[in-house]
């Protein structure tokens, strides 16, 4: 785990969810409770703090005048007053797309097929750099603040 | 006229398990690529499929019902080659706007024509479909013969299906059913 565990006691699950569920529920053309539930599954497990670390590694090179103790500092700045504001939507790209087939997988709502894909070399690479892009997206949620 | 390739005849299909078709593949057809007219989402309901509380996957036999009831029901007026083809076509753009789709279908401009042909076995696994025996028999540069063992697809709307893929591979396609049997049907492929 490269980031330091204070993102994760700012990031919390139901944190990153919030920015996430807009699109999350538009992609899916989910009623936001149900997308809630949903994604909140997803991220019970390994998925959370992969996309924290993506996410860290998208704010440090963002940020290069801020040491980590400031990048934190600007998170907390950004989520005092209202944690869960819901993120933006964004459109579903591929790497989206990618990201939010894992999260299907890890919530229990995607078919074997879709693990088959998922898992293929070319699966892996793609979810991979979904990931990349979700966390970059979650960065600039994050650090949104003054 | 039966296929060809001695040793596609020789293989058994594996048919024991009924295979499951992902919702995603009903997305791709049915809510992406066709908007269903009334009747059409009704007897869609009928058959099982609902699109806004699908299954994960459901019975290869639900699928072929709701493309039969899609045949009658969206292109009643077409031929049976015509309508299938069209609604193969719709399968492949609807699919590639599903999550699973986009990751799949943003390789194929890179990949170009032959890559997907010889994917063919992997799209179709993707389609909850792995069981399917392809065989590719090089004619040319630009040409391929494919044997496909797959008895629950017309050959007309897999080959509209994979018209769609080439042309997103930046091909320009034109697909004939060479050859159908009991087990399956061989195209001809060109691009």
């Amino acid at each position: 785990m490269a980031f330091p565990p204070r993102l994760a006691h700012l990031a919390t699950r139901p944190v990153v969810v919030a920015k996430l569920v807009p699109t999350y529920s538009r992609a899916h053309q989910l009623d936001e409770e149900e997308a809630v539930q949903r994604l909140s599954h997803a991220l019970q497990g390994r998925l959370l703090p992969s996309l924290l670390d993506e996410a860290w590694t998208a704010m440090q090179g963002k940020s290069k005048r801020l040491d980590d103790e400031g990048l934190l500092e600007k998170v907390a700045t950004t989520l005092r007053d209202r944690p869960q504001r819901p993120g933006r939507v964004v459109e579903v790209t591929a790497g989206w797309s990618a990201f939010l087939v894992l999260a299907d997988l890890e919530a229990g709502t995607a078919s074997e097929a879709a693990r088959r894909v998922m898992e293929s070399p070319e699966g892996r690479q793609r979810a991979q750099a979904g990931l990349a892009e979700v966390g970059r997206f979650l960065a600039t949620e994050l650090t949104r603040g003054r | 006229m039966s296929m060809e390739s001695p040793s596609l005849q020789a293989r058994t299909p594996l048919y024991l398990a009924q295979p499951r078709i992902p919702s995603c593949v009903f997305e791709g057809l049915f809510v992406r690529g066709l908007e269903p007219n009334a009747p059409l989402a009704k007897a869609l309901a009928t058959e099982g499929y609902a699109p806004r509380c699908p299954d994960v996957d459901y019975p290869v036999q639900v699928w072929k019902r709701c493309v039969s009831q899609a045949r009658y029901l969206a292109y009643g007026e077409l031929s049976d080659s015509e309508a299938y083809r069209i609604l193969g076509r719709k399968l492949t753009e609807g699919f590639a706007n599903t999550l699973l789709g986009r990751v799949a279908a943003v390789g194929l401009p890179m990949i170009g024509p032959a890559r997907v042909v010889e994917r063919l076995p992997r799209y179709m696994a993707m389609m909850g479909r792995p069981e399917v025996q392809v065989q590719s028999l090089s004619m040319g540069e630009r040409v391929r013969r494919v044997s496909i063992l797959d008895i629950y697809n017309p050959p007309e709307f897999i080959a509209g299906a994979l018209e769609v893929a080439l042309e997103y591979a930046r091909a320009q396609p034109i697909i004939h059913v060479d050859d159908r049997s009991p087990d399956g049907f061989r195209l001809l492929v060109r691009w």
